[in-house]
């Protein structure tokens, strides 16, 4: 049976990405989707240019973000755990602050990504040797916003310090959107995604085990500190690719693991990785689809919607709490 | 099966015990008593070689147990601890399953062989019943039931445990001693417990360690135990019960 519910996912992901190229203010009509030397250039250029690249990395973001998150709430056993939440996406902001601000010339995509890889890694890396210290399920949350407040300072400083056109760049960035991807940016958000939800399908194994916690997984035969050193690489590429060309986007990453246990009433991480991706995918385009409904060509803020579909879930899980805990 | 050669154990420089010259045999059952802080549980862990001694040697089966990979020391020691586990969504059979994971290849597919240990642990610790539902259902005490046919199905001729019986009623307590017993006469398995259920560990264990507050870790025999007075030092409220 959860096979079978697997496959309604993508069916439905197909829909809402079909909704995706369709919505926005020029009308396209379905039929030219499949027909398209019907389309006139500019509405090509639209579609292939401008549609296509926000629904993809719509997908690509949701995914890394939905099993980032789950990935966190894995191995730090908590189900409030999440990339946006522990401080993980303010890390890669700084990096991408770092670079934005105060590059001079020499900003390529390539260093853009590293920089929030290393200042998602750096941040993770704190929350975890925080984490050994402080036990509790919602004192790592606190802990995480407080993080969170001291990048924002520091982010502050700098845009202080800055000329007003980066500021312009930067804050713009800073409200989250699918939109500012250009095909371009795709070549590298793609591999890098799609490599990195491989990989941690592949720790599917160790992920199990590490749900009975570290000493228990130890003692069942992983690698503990290898598993780790790989975890936190790859949530720190899943969560700091994705918030160099999205911006910070909030909730999907705490949001969507507890939903795709829910869904599938599992907690295989074999089925679950794939389900989370999948499930992301969906809510991200499903929240992207909501920001153009204005209709007239103007853009609702993402940041804003995410937190008014997120916020429900995460107040779910703290007054609940029923899918990690018990 | 498990021995240690003037074995240092504790945390950061804090020595809990030190000179220990201990050796764990096949088909025994040890239990390992003293009161709460004298470093039982790290000494639990740094045989289960989990933390590193402070020095010393520490063999299993003759062999160092640094030289040996994680996944060759899960195939020689399962481990029972008291550790609460949560995982909400998994099944009884699931946790049990996980008993399996040195034996199980990169995507932790189940073979026949293994299906048959993880049946074979259910139905040896009474927990048929319990294998299909989900943990979030169950009671702390039927989790650490799966816990314990999790260490079962890992078919390793050593298990530690400690305190195993900690969440269970008391029919469940005598049930566990009563198959560790078995498990080390019948399966040869080397079997050493923590505990505090005195009682119980009288009329099950082949030996005792006994560690008295002032950190001195003593080997007695089951009859040397009931003679000595050194266990009432250790336990004087024992006395006024009985």
């Amino acid at each position: 049976m959860m096979r079978h519910r697997f496959w309604v996912l993508p069916v439905l992901g197909m829909g809402l990405f079909g909704w995706a190229l369709l919505a926005g203010s020029e009308v396209i009509p379905v039929q030219y989707l499949w027909n398209q030397n019907q389309l006139t250039d500019q509405q090509r250029a639209i579609l292939w240019a401008i549609r296509f690249p926000r629904a993809l990395s719509g997908v690509l973001s949701g995914a890394a973000l939905g099993v980032a998150g789950l990935l966190m709430q894995t191995y730090f056993r908590n189900p409030l755990a999440g990339p946006f939440e522990l401080g993980v996406q303010s890390g890669a902001s700084l990096g991408v602050a770092v670079v934005l601000l105060t590059g001079t010339g020499i900003i390529s995509t390539f260093s853009h990504i590293l920089a929030g890889s290393l200042g998602a890694g750096l941040a993770l890396f704190l929350m975890l040797l925080a984490s050994r210290r402080t036990g509790g399920t919602a004192s790592l949350l606190i802990l995480g916003v407080l993080f969170g407040y001291v990048i924002g300072a520091v982010v502050n400083l700098l845009v202080f310090f800055s000329p007003a056109d980066q500021i312009r760049l930067f804050s713009i960035w800073g409200m989250g959107s699918f939109g500012g991807v250009s095909p371009a940016d795709l070549l590298w958000f793609g591999p890098i995604v799609g490599v990195g939800l491989l990989v941690a399908w592949l720790m599917a194994k160790p992920l199990n085990a590490l749900m009975l916690g570290v000493t228990y997984a130890q003692s069942l035969g992983v690698g503990v500190g290898s598993v780790q050193t790989s975890l936190l690489i790859l949530t720190s590429v899943l969560a700091g690719v994705t918030t160099v060309f999205c911006g910070p986007i909030a909730f999907l990453g705490i949001a969507v693991p507890h939903i795709a246990r829910l869904y599938f009433q599992t907690a295989d991480h074999r089925l679950l990785i794939p389900g989370a991706a999948l499930w992301g995918s969906m809510l991200a385009l499903f929240a992207s689809n909501l920001t153009l409904l204005p209709g007239n060509g103007q853009i609702m803020p993402l940041n804003a919607l995410m937190a008014l579909l997120g916020l429900p879930v995460i107040l779910w899980i703290l007054f609940k709490r029923t899918t990690l805990t018990s | 099966m498990l021995s240690t050669e003037n074995l240092a154990i504790g945390h950061r420089k804090k020595v809990l015990l030190e000179q220990l010259n201990l050796r764990l045999e096949a088909g025994e059952l040890v239990c390992l008593i003293g009161p709460n802080g004298v470093g039982k549980s790290t000494l639990l862990k740094t045989l289960a070689g989990l933390l590193p001694p402070l020095s010393g040697h520490l063999m299993w089966n003759q062999v160092p147990v640094r030289s040996l990979s994680s996944q060759q020391r899960a195939q020689y020691l399962a481990l029972i601890l008291t550790d609460r586990v949560e995982a909400g969504f998994l099944t009884g059979r699931e946790l049990v399953a996980l008993g399996r994971y040195p034996f199980t290849g990169w995507s932790g597919q189940l073979t026949y062989e293994d299906q048959c240990c993880i049946e074979e642990a259910i139905q040896e610790t009474g927990a048929t019943h319990i294998a299909e539902r989900l943990l979030m259902e169950l009671s702390d005490g039927e989790r650490q039931r799966l816990m314990i046919a999790r260490a079962l199905a890992q078919k390793t001729p050593v298990i530690l445990a400690d305190e195993p019986t900690a969440f269970l009623d008391f029919p469940g307590k005598a049930a566990l001693f009563r198959w560790m017993y078995k498990w080390a006469k019948t399966e040869k398995k080397a079997i050493l417990v923590t505990t505090h259920d005195l009682h119980l560990a009288f009329s099950f264990a082949s030996r005792f360690w006994l560690i008295d507050r002032s950190g001195i870790l003593t080997d007695l025999s089951p009859h040397d135990m009931v003679q000595a007075e050194v266990w009432k030092d250790t336990f004087p409220e024992w006395n006024m019960l009985h």
